[in-house]
């Protein structure tokens, strides 16, 4: 007998997000040329017109699942799914990785990812200072050595 | 450029021995990798490029098997069914022999394909020159119904994701008439969205980020000896690595399968056809191992033949090679092998080295692999992310570049949480323009009568066919499906009895 898969924790809830985008998509996608059979705007609407009607197919495929257990309410729902899809871990991994993408310009490449590599390395490792030290060096004299030279691409 | 110069030898080796090392990490793919290595060989000569590209393929469906064996983690889709067997091996303490079998037995495996490949490509890609628009775009939909296959728990799904794919595809200006679609009015997206930055953050940025899950799991120790194997354990297992060969390079050859389904249906064919297994099937059968590595391997070969020959991609990486060809200026499809013969022929001969290369690596350096593999993720995953700011920024050197291929990779990582699979993604990109152009070009042929168009589709004998091809492709992937192949199997056995 085939197992039937229990919900995630919030699974509906992207799917509603993601439909919401999907129209909007499909909106913009008429408004290139209107409902044509062979213009510019034919192929992204029906590429956003099967967007919705899949995501339509999934929240009906999911109404057959399990629901997600020691499930109390929308907002118990919505903190259970932050916590799942965006750990504390993850959340401030992401934010380090925007300050890093955002310090590449005044700071240079070489120091950011020096930087990041360091805060990284200690942050998801639990590494000490001095091998952080040691392997974010090792990796970016690596990094030089290929791109600057095997590679020859502009670094940012 | 001859294909034993000794930069094009180097650079196959380095690809090779890398993509072993690749497929082999669990979370490091080998669509990832040929993705980021597409914005770093740009500037190349291609024969360089694609060397290099060549052999993390080869390298990375073989590597997949190391880590199924040892730590029963496949590093790759298509060495699933390898662990079926290979894990238990490992577990006897016979580790090391069944990674010795496996690294014969892909050899052999993955030259047939290549043979295949040599002796299919310029016959197909002959009957190609007589394709119209209304045939490529239905033999972009074949690709397109990849989706499929990678749709992982849920079609709908995949099909969400191949359409996502084909609206970020048409970002941009539409080639034909010059208007701007989903552009917002801006002008930095009338040039579209660069697919390569797209491919970067939704394989690698969103797979470090899925992995971070797991960041603090510890790497098991591995235990291996000596893994070179004799002669006659090869020759035993050679006619069933033939055997499933051959179903390799077909499956591989069909738009919409790959690797893993070959791999799959290899390891099924070795349940049925082979009598006295070595060992129960499930308990370390040798045969379990043997059918599965010969079929993945094999299939490499077969997935390229679509791709040179159509310019539809057989699996995930070859939708990514498609674009590495494009961006060197390459046309994937029946003038490729017209236009530059010398192409098609100088990829052969670097899959030969490159699966040569690959028994060599395959056989030798097991310790130093050992410890790579126990790599923590804590180091692994800022690397990534460090080279897939450094492979976007390569592409356009434009630092709002980067911020897209984040985009992408949040994008990918919360899809990826919720059980949708972003290599449909990729598939929509690559293929969604392919069928807008080809689409309004069969159209305007026929003075946009549209009836006329269907018309066509069932009465010429190449689109009929094409047609059939893709009938019979959806209502495979629909639960009629089951029901019908029953009542054939019904029938059948009506019969017999």
């Amino acid at each position: 007998m085939k197992k039937i898969r229990r919900l995630r924790t919030g699974e509906n809830t992207f799917v509603w997000l993601m439909l919401i985008i999907s129209i909007a998509i499909l909106v913009l996608a008429y408004q290139i040329s209107g409902i044509s059979l062979c213009a510019p705007g034919t192929f992204p609407f029906a590429a956003a017109a099967m967007m919705v009607l899949t995501l339509v197919l999934v929240l009906v495929e999911n109404r057959k699942l399990k629901k997600p257990s020691g499930i109390k309410g929308l907002f118990d729902e919505l903190k259970k799914a932050t916590n799942r899809m965006m750990p504390r871990l993850i959340v401030l991994y992401v934010v380090i990785i925007f300050a890093y993408t955002i310090a590449i310009k005044p700071l240079h490449f070489f120091p950011s990812s020096f930087i990041f590599l360091l805060i990284s390395t200690i942050y998801l490792k639990g590494t000490t200072w001095k091998k952080a030290i040691f392997i974010t060096s090792g990796a970016l004299v690596a990094i030089y050595l290929i791109f600057q030279f095997v590679f020859q691409v502009t670094l940012p | 450029m001859s294909w034993f110069s000794p930069s094009l030898l180097a650079l196959t080796a380095l690809g090779t021995v890398s993509g072993i090392y690749i497929g082999a990490i669990p979370g490091l793919s080998v669509t990832m990798a040929v993705s980021i290595l597409i914005s770093f060989t740009f500037s190349w000569d291609v024969n360089n490029a694609l060397a290099l590209m060549v052999g993390v393929y080869c390298g990375g469906v073989y590597g997949g098997s190391r880590t199924a064996i040892l730590l029963n983690i496949p590093g790759a889709p298509s060495a699933i069914a390898t662990s079926f067997d290979g894990f238990p091996l490992a577990e006897r303490g016979e580790a090391g022999r069944a990674i010795g079998v496996t690294t014969v037995i892909s050899f052999i495996g993955g030259l047939i394909g290549i043979l295949v490949l040599a002796l299919a490509a310029p016959r197909i890609s002959e009957l190609a020159l007589k394709f119209a628009p209304r045939d490529y775009l239905l033999v972009a939909i074949m690709g397109l119904l990849l989706v499929g296959s990678l749709s992982g728990e849920s079609t709908p799904k995949g099909i969400f994701a191949g359409a996502l794919g084909v609206v970020f595809g048409m970002v941009g200006m539409d080639p034909m008439t010059a208007q701007g679609r989903f552009t917002f009015g801006t002008i930095q997206l009338l040039g579209g969205i660069h697919f390569v930055i797209a491919m970067i953050g939704l394989f690698g940025v969103s797979e470090a980020l899925y992995q971070l899950h797991n960041v603090h799991v510890k790497p098991i120790k591995q235990d291996v000896s000596k893994i070179v194997p004799s002669l006659a354990i090869i020759l035993k297992y050679l006619p069933l690595s033939l055997r499933t060969s051959i179903i390799g390079v077909l499956i591989g050859a069909l738009p919409g399968t790959g690797g893993d389904i070959a791999a799959l249906l290899a390891y099924d064919h070795a349940k049925r056809s082979v009598k006295k297994p070595s060992r129960p099937f499930g308990e370390g059968a040798y045969e379990g191992l043997v059918a599965p590595e010969a079929a993945n391997n094999a299939a490499v070969g077969g997935a390229y033949i679509p791709m040179l020959t159509l310019g539809i991609p057989g699996d995930a990486v070859t939708a990514v090679f498609i674009g590495a060809l494009y961006i060197h200026g390459l046309k994937p499809g029946p003038m490729l092998m017209i236009d530059t013969p010398h192409l098609f022929w100088f990829t052969v001969g670097n899959l030969v080295l490159a699966n040569i290369f690959m028994l060599i690596f395959g056989l030798t350096g097991i310790r130093i692999f050992a410890k790579m593999v126990e790599l923590p993720k804590g180091i692994l995953m800022p690397l990534i992310i460090v080279l897939s700011v450094v492979g976007t920024y390569a592409i356009q050197n434009n630092i709002v570049d980067i911020y897209y291929m984040l985009g992408f990779g949040l994008l990918g990582y919360f899809m990826k949480m919720n059980g949708f699979q972003v290599g449909p993604i990729i598939l929509g990109i690559i293929l969604g323009p392919l069928m807008d152009i080809n689409y309004r070009r069969a159209i305007m042929s026929v003075d946009y009568d549209f009836s006329m168009f269907l018309k066509e589709l069932f009465t010429n004998p190449i689109s009929l066919i094409f047609t059939v091809a893709v009938i019979v492709m959806v209502v495979s992937q629909t639960p009629i499906w089951p029901k019908i192949t029953g009542l054939f199997k019904r029938k059948q056995a009506q019969e017999t009895n």
